[in-house]
């Protein structure tokens, strides 16, 4: 399967550059005792990151026709966002305690290793990660 | 008596569904007589299907896309006097060799003298 597509790179970009937006403006909020500020945050950063996986993942699919169940997607996610949190905790911005990020790395860990075990059982009924009764379509 | 309408109704629900995935066999036998770019694959497809399959050149694009990531074609860029180089697609050794196997089990049957008997009689 082709793992790597153009458009899983510009999700990539895309969520990495909201997710360090994301940390820096909770990083404020939370240096101003703002909790509606925190709270606004998090629900546009989950609006933004929601758009763009679902606008790349769409594209992905139309033009790739990799038959993933969005894992190649989620695997990213979880990447950067743990990544990040445990790299803006350790340049000293007051987002998550270190405790925290583990919290959300060991239980979001399991809910993506659900998701990977779902993605090998797809895999099966696949041809290098294109579903078997579409590549002759 | 013999209603042609309802002939003419069969006869286009049953190409619809007798045509899904004869693009696939139609890029092959185009890949099989020589190199070819999307255009050329498309002329070909339409000239010998005698108009009866029809391509979007887009769907071309795709569908060449995914086989090329099966390893069932390839391409070579060939440099054309006007504009961006021109992709050349051919069949790979698994790809000929899985269109030897689709066509001797599906294709080839049809050449046998007492099946052409019975299409013509």
């Amino acid at each position: 399967m082709k793992a790597l597509t153009l458009r899983l790179g510009q999700f990539t970009l895309g969520a990495l550059c909201l997710t360090v937006v994301f940390r820096y403006a909770l990083n404020l909020c939370i240096g101003m005792n703002s909790v509606i500020g925190s709270l606004l945050c998090s629900v546009v950063y989950f609006g933004l990151m929601f758009l763009t996986g679902w606008y790349f993942g769409s594209k992905d699919v139309a033009e790739n026709e990799i038959h993933d169940v969005g894992f190649r997607y989620h695997f990213v996610t979880y990447i950067l966002c743990i990544g990040l949190g445990y790299v803006t905790h350790y340049i000293g911005w007051h987002c998550e305690s270190l405790k925290s990020v583990t919290i959300t790395a060991i239980s979001w860990g399991i809910g993506l290793f659900i998701h990977f075990i779902f993605f090998l059982f797809e895999q099966k009924k696949t041809i290098k990660g294109y579903a078997r009764d579409e590549i002759f379509q | 008596m013999v209603n042609d309408n309802v002939i003419n109704d069969l006869l286009n629900a049953w190409e619809e569904t007798y045509k899904k995935g004869q693009l696939t066999f139609w890029i092959f036998l185009a890949l099989k007589e020589s190199n070819k770019c999307v255009e050329d694959i498309k002329e070909f497809v339409e000239k010998m299907s005698e108009g009866t399959m029809s391509c979007e050149e887009q769907s071309l694009y795709r569908t060449l896309r995914k086989f090329q990531n099966l390893e069932i074609v390839e391409y070579e860029c060939i440099r054309v006097s006007k504009g961006p180089d021109r992709k050349y697609y051919h069949l790979t050794e698994t790809g000929n060799e899985l269109f030897r196997r689709f066509a001797e089990r599906n294709i080839l049957l049809f050449t046998k003298e007492t099946i052409i008997n019975l299409l013509t009689k």
